[in-house]
């Protein structure tokens, strides 16, 4: 055998050999940054209230609302089978295996601010896919469902049809407010009290005596 | 060629031009190490020339360990490539049909049109009989259908099914075709030298 291929031989077993000495943990963790960059800026990531509501009330199984705001905001308000993972305990509990649900859209949602999309993008590089962020979180929630306006006479009938469905979203929560739009037939009976401030009163000291 | 796309090294519109640009690398380099003659390929069956064990055993290892080394300095991701499924019947009778194929023609299909493009008769009579042979295959391809996905083993890699790091693979294979590279050249040395 020639000189060269010995040569040859001693220099791929020796790289080769350097292979072994290598750290056998990955360089490149986690998703690729490029595709991150695509899936944070997807527009597809965006999951309308009206849809959500709609699978909350069908009790759509494929369907994992998950909270992301304070511990305090969570109890005094929250969506009806929404879990609570605060923004910092996201990458625990994605690493833990708690948001890997290979048949579930997961839906991160807060106030509307940024922070449940900052959720879903912890999440995607802990290998979190399908997940996605309610349309202006809570907010959005309250002033379309709980406070939903009534359409104008001029309105088209897919509106008209979208506010009785978010009233009646609201009405299946128990989260409905009387509305206060004018014209409409219920306000005024809605807002009548059924006992005045001031009869309490003078019963209570009525009793007193 | 994607990698450098992706990581936009090359621009999506250049890419033609640079494949072009390597294909014809290659093609001169296949060329003027003598793969155009269809004895030098048969010579590895025969046992008087080994050069094409060697080159693409080299090429082999060469890029296997490259790109391992690529991926631990980050410049590209090894697993992320796409890994065929394994179709273990259709492939061990294609290996079969191959190897006949080889030693009868001397050509695989890339020396064959490197030797015709230098004009070579037996290049050309090859590239037509693989054209035959493209023509049979799909009017029979109802009938060959079930043979041709039979034995589907998903996209398994020898390192998934031995439980190995990639880097204690590619050692065991480099030490394997070293191996191998010394047993050519003890069978070479028994053989009477060819002149082609």
């Amino acid at each position: 055998m020639k000189r060269s291929y010995y040569i040859l031989s001693i220099v791929f077993v020796g790289i080769a050999f350097g292979l072994l000495f290598l750290p056998q943990y990955k360089v490149k963790q986690g998703i690729n940054p490029e595709i991150l960059l695509q899936q944070l800026n997807d527009p597809t990531r965006i999951i309308g209230i009206d849809e959500v509501a709609e699978r909350m009330i069908t009790k759509d199984p494929t369907l994992l609302l998950v909270d992301v705001r304070l511990s305090w905001d969570f109890e005094d308000f929250s969506l009806p089978g929404a879990i609570h993972i605060p923004l910092t305990e996201i990458v625990f509990a994605a690493n833990e295996g708690n948001l890997t649900h290979p048949h579930k859209d997961i839906v991160f949602y807060s106030n509307g601010d940024i922070t449940a999309n900052q959720a879903r993008a912890i999440a995607l590089q802990h290998g979190v896919t399908n997940s996605y962020v309610l349309e202006g979180g809570l907010n959005n929630w309250f002033t379309s469902i709980i406070m939903a306006t009534p359409p104008t006479e001029t309105a088209t009938e897919v509106e008209y049809e979208q506010y009785m469905f978010r009233r009646s979203v609201a009405v299946y929560f128990g989260m409905a407010i009387p509305n206060k739009a004018k014209g409409s037939a219920t306000t005024k009976k809605e807002l009548v009290p059924l006992v005045k401030a001031n009869d309490k009163k003078e019963s209570i000291e009525e009793e007193g005596c | 060629m994607e990698s450098f796309i992706s990581t936009g090294l090359i621009n999506s519109e250049w890419s033609s031009v640079f494949a072009v640009g390597i294909g014809g690398a290659i093609g001169f380099v296949l060329e003027s190490s003598g793969f155009s003659s269809s004895r030098k390929v048969a010579g590895t069956f025969y046992g008087y020339d080994f050069t094409s064990l060697r080159v693409f055993l080299m090429a082999g290892i060469t890029s296997l360990i490259g790109l391992l080394y690529m991926d631990f300095f980050g410049w590209i991701d090894f697993f992320s490539f796409n890994i065929p499924d394994t179709y273990i019947w259709p492939t061990l009778l294609g290996s079969i049909f191959m190897g006949v194929g080889f030693v009868a023609s001397g050509f695989c299909p890339g020396t064959s049109i490197l030797s015709a493009a230098i004009g070579k008769l037996d290049g050309w009579i090859f590239i037509g009989s693989t054209m035959v042979g493209i023509f049979l295959f799909t009017i029979l391809f109802p009938l060959l259908e079930p043979i041709y996905n039979a034995g589907n083993l998903g996209a398994i890699t020898i390192t998934d099914v031995l439980g190995l790091s990639s880097y204690v693979y590619a050692f065991i294979v480099t030490l394997i075709v070293i191996a191998l590279f010394y047993l050519a050249t003890l069978i070479r040395r028994r053989k009477t030298t060819v002149k082609y």
